[in-house]
């Protein structure tokens, strides 16, 4: 498919492929062609048989989601933080007790993303497409990909290689959500990997073979116990780490990578008489807003979500009262807050206030986005 | 580094008062950290989010009213009762169970630093030669080594048969004060500190101010907070909490509570803990 888009982006209009990807190269805006076999190729173009061009395959339907926001009891600032990250980008970290529905957090993040746009819907096609995981009858994907590796993923699953270079899960979330559940389990020397990605937006494979650059533009996801027996903090049970065992297990989490995640949330057992409140919002609701923020966001900054802003563009746009940089100022000067995380609070907080479809970044974004702050 | 006998005039003069006084005990770091005002505070390694506050708290008050700090240099409440002095630019002594070459040759990640920052501003001290390795009897003896450095002793979290009982039987046997910090009935960590209290082996400590009126110092209390900040920290004083639990349990919206934790967060009063949690510092 990458091929195809290359050839049609150069003035080719038509191609010739195996029957089998017909769909795929006609979903790039080209005539195209499918075949069986060398001979039939001959014949069509001898005259001697006319083959018609495939059909553009029609687009999937609206995406069924799995989980839907309101499937899932109380967590309210952890569905904040949820919708914060689908809206501008942002990476988080979840850390609660086993058992609390970290995962099914995580899980609902494709139900409140908002649609991929057609340039989008190709790219994130066309990794497909060279993983050979594209749907024939629907080779351009609706849903934004969701790809949840295991915690025994190589580093040949998690960023891609091989001869010749295949894309890994970081690359086939492009445009989508990379989830890393139990984050700390993950081998530190994979996790590593990570950083490329997250820096570059794009994988570069080199092989002897040849050398291949994919796109890995995702919003990661990551969720870990607070401790090896996942107890630490529970009111109900008594943890049976030694405080260094907890510092291990979480330092795991490497500097590098944890300076990339700009939110962080508590997830915590809800209370059984909790579980059954009323009046939860919707995934379909909450999306609304995040699709608001997003337009915003594209006003302001066509090219870039509130996570990318440089920041110049931190500056310009995210000023906040005077009353709000005095509480800032004073945090930074008693170094409670580097310059790096004072940036990145501000970029969360502009989030918050595109969510409220504010214009001026307000007091409580800023609380909001201190509160949810993966710095210690 | 230096090795004083118990005849040499800068041998600090409370351990004379061991029935076998460390000889020769071995220094590294400020010799005066051992002669001034010292409270022993230890407790268990497997301390809760409610002991690391209260160690910290009760090390800061002290280090601020210029009193030093004595300790065991191991997990949980000792590396608390450090971390507290230091933060307060107050000095602190480190007993150890081995040797001190041998200890920083051993010990590695945070306590590795904090032995270091310990070595700047106080004192490392064992009464085992340098490259001697840690065994079990060490502990004890060193231990015993604790209470008779401080004036008078702290136990913050001890469950039943905790080291942490030694160092309050020695301070008990040298009649030197006991205070224990009275925890929830059930919990492990505090079932020691709460026999300590029920035998009437240990007076239940209250808070800061008490043991420096116990030292006969005055506690620098800080302004008063305005009322929410107050409701907020009161509710964080048991244990460390989520946003959410504690938005319900005071009644105030998520966004109110933002902001009041925004404020204390950025006075350095809560903080948020590795596990996102709010946390008072």
């Amino acid at each position: 498919m990458p091929r195809v888009r290359h050839a049609a982006a150069r003035g080719i209009r038509a191609v010739v492929v195996a029957t089998d990807n017909a769909g795929e190269a006609a979903a790039c805006g080209v005539a195209a062609y499918g075949f069986g076999s060398l001979r039939d190729v001959v014949e069509h173009l001898d005259g001697r048989v006319r083959v018609a061009p495939c059909a553009v395959p029609p687009r999937a339907g609206e995406p069924r989601h799995e989980v839907d926001l309101a499937d899932i009891a109380g967590q309210e600032t952890p569905k904040r933080a949820l919708e914060i990250a689908a809206a501008g980008g942002h990476n988080l970290l979840f850390v609660g007790p086993p058992g609390t529905g970290k995962t099914m957090l995580a899980r609902a993040l494709p139900s409140i993303l908002p649609p991929l746009d057609d340039d989008e819907a190709i790219a994130a096609s066309a990794i497909h497409s060279v993983a050979g995981l594209a749907d024939p009858r629907h080779p351009i994907l609706t849903a934004r990909p969701f790809r949840a590796p295991h915690h025994t993923a190589s580093h040949l699953a998690l960023v891609g290689g091989g001869s010749p270079p295949r894309p890994g899960e970081a690359s086939l979330a492009h445009c989508g959500a990379l989830f890393l559940d139990e984050v700390a389990e993950f081998s530190p020397s994979v996790l590593d990997t990570l950083r490329e990605p997250l820096e570059e937006r794009a994988i570069t494979i080199s092989r002897a073979a040849g050398a291949a650059t994919y796109p890995a533009r995702f919003l990661l996801v990551a969720a870990m116990n607070p401790c090896p027996c996942g107890r630490y903090g529970d009111p109900a049970l008594e943890c049976r780490c030694l405080p260094e065992q907890v510092e291990r297990y979480r330092g795991r989490l490497s500097g590098p990578l944890l300076d990339r995640i700009d939110l962080r949330a508590h997830v915590p057992r809800v209370p059984y008489e909790r579980l059954r409140d009323e009046g939860r919002e919707r995934s379909s609701e909450v999306r609304e807003r995040v699709i608001g923020a997003r337009e915003r966001m594209r006003a302001r900054t066509p090219t870039r979500v509130n996570a990318d802003l440089t920041v110049a563009e931190v500056r310009r746009h995210c000023g906040v009262d005077g009353e709000t940089e005095a509480l800032l100022a004073e945090a930074v000067r008693a170094r409670r807050l580097s310059a790096r995380g004072y940036h990145r609070v501000l970029r969360v907080a502009r989030t918050a206030a595109d969510l409220a479809a504010s214009d001026p970044v307000r007091g409580e974004d800023v609380a909001l986005a201190l509160l949810l702050r993966a710095e210690p | 580094m230096i090795a004083l006998g118990p005849a040499d005039p800068r041998y600090p003069a409370r351990l004379l008062d061991l029935r076998h006084p460390p000889d020769p005990l071995w220094i590294d770091g400020d010799l005066g950290a051992l002669g001034g005002r010292a409270v022993s505070i230890v407790g268990t390694r497997r301390m809760t989010p409610y002991g690391a506050r209260v160690a910290r708290e009760l090390a800061t008050a002290l280090a601020e009213a210029d009193v030093v700090v004595v300790s065991g240099l191991a997990q949980g409440i000792d590396s608390a009762g450090h971390e507290g002095a230091l933060a307060a630019a107050g000095e602190t002594v480190a007993v150890l169970g081995a040797g001190i070459a041998s200890y920083l040759e051993e010990v590695h990640g945070k306590r590795r630093r904090l032995a270091h920052a310990i070595r700047g501003r106080g004192a490392l001290v064992s009464e085992f030669p340098p490259g001697a390795p840690a065994q079990h009897w060490t502990f004890a003896q060193r231990d015993s080594t604790i209470a008779a450095l401080g004036e008078m002793t702290v136990v913050v979290e001890a469950p039943v048969g905790s080291g942490a009982l030694i160092t309050t039987a020695e301070a008990r046997r040298l009649r030197r004060p006991v205070y224990a910090v009275p925890g929830p009935i059930g919990a492990a960590a505090s079932a020691g500190t709460n026999d300590l209290i029920a035998a009437g082996a240990a007076r239940a400590l209250t808070g800061a101010e008490m043991l420096l009126a116990a030292l006969g110092l005055r506690y620098a209390t800080r302004a008063d907070d305005p009322d929410d900040d107050a409701r907020v920290l009161d509710a964080l004083a048991a244990s460390p909490s989520d946003p959410d639990a504690l938005a319900r349990r005071l009644g105030l919206s998520t966004t109110t509570l933002a902001a009041i934790v925004a404020r204390l967060v950025i006075r350095g009063r809560i903080g948020t803990a590795a596990d996102g949690r709010l946390a008072r510092r």
